[in-house]
């Protein structure tokens, strides 16, 4: 029916695909940024104020698979952005801080500085969780706050 | 005999990969959930960013950073050691951020950020805890580090 060279074709790449099945499966029983699709939301911030990322869903964990974040230069008050979780509205129940307060430096007008960029994660694991019944959110501080990005979850 | 001879290819690709596999599988960044630090540093000091756990070993599997600029430039060193902030400590990576010098108000932050792929970047070992090095004057380190101690 085959030939040779089909069959072995065939079987090599059989093989091929177990031996990669079996890698997969040591990860994906273990890391929820590994093993599933993973979500996005868009981060657009332009005051200094707690904003809800990612709302709670029931007992639901949210794992961080990535970010990537601009953080724009202002006057007097550098603009930073710090991850926190919680419950209530904006995270504001049982509050704890989950980054520390990316960006903090630039004082100078927003005309006369880069913008800083902070990007982490490549979205195949997790770099930190917000846990079960909890909330992601963003802390914004600064004057002429610009803080904008995208956040990549696996919630579960 | 061409059929045997990719068989045996197969095979041969297959112990490869599975080797490779053994590998990977044995990495903690690789094998487990991580669990993550904030870091928010504010002295020329050594921090402690997690502690020793008997003879557990942390496995760093990425972090970012942002180091503010100081009129002596701030920089961030990643060691480890024994004791409550790493006594006797050992350099596992340079000292980041190691540049700007002048004043905070006129120049941008310094991110550093690596890993986070599922892969171990570096290893505080058996019985040590893992620390951050701060130096400069104003100083302002802010960040996360993504970990697994086993």
């Amino acid at each position: 029916m085959f030939s040779n060279r089909v069959l072995a074709i065939i079987l090599a790449t059989f093989a091929l695909l177990t031996c990669a099945q079996a890698q997969e499966s040591i990860r994906s029983a273990n890391d929820p940024c590994f093993a599933n699709l993973a979500t996005s939301a868009s981060i657009s911030v332009s005051t200094g104020v707690t904003t809800q990322l990612v709302a709670l869903s029931g007992v639901q964990a949210i794992y961080v698979c990535g970010f990537t974040l601009t953080v724009a230069p202002s006057a007097t008050t550098a603009d930073t952005a710090q991850f926190e979780y919680g419950t209530g509205t904006n995270c504001g129940t049982g509050t704890q801080v989950l980054t520390g307060s990316f960006g903090a430096g630039v004082t100078v007008a927003s005309s006369s500085a880069p913008t800083q960029v902070v990007d982490y994660g490549k979205g195949t694991e997790t770099i930190f969780v917000a846990p079960s019944g909890n909330a992601l959110c963003i802390v914004t501080a600064g004057n002429t706050v610009n803080v904008q990005g995208v956040v990549t979850y696996v919630q579960q | 005999m061409r059929l045997l001879a990719a068989l045996l290819l197969a095979l041969l690709f297959c112990n490869a990969a599975h080797a490779q596999q053994t590998v990977r599988g044995t990495d903690p960044c690789f094998a487990n959930l991580p669990t993550s630090v904030s870091v928010n540093i504010s002295s020329a000091t050594t921090t402690s960013v997690v502690s020793i756990s008997g003879t557990k070993v942390v496995y760093v599997c990425g972090f970012a950073l942002t180091i503010a600029p100081s009129a002596t430039a701030d920089t961030a060193q990643f060691e480890y050691g024994t004791g409550a902030a790493c006594s006797s400590p050992t350099a596992l990576t340079g000292t980041f951020g190691n540049g700007v010098t002048v004043a905070a108000s006129s120049a941008i932050a310094q991110t550093v950020a690596h890993g986070g792929a599922g892969g171990t970047l570096f290893v505080a070992p058996s019985g040590t805890g893992l620390c951050i090095l701060s130096a400069g004057s104003a100083v302002n380190i802010q960040g996360v580090v993504t970990y697994v101690q086993q």
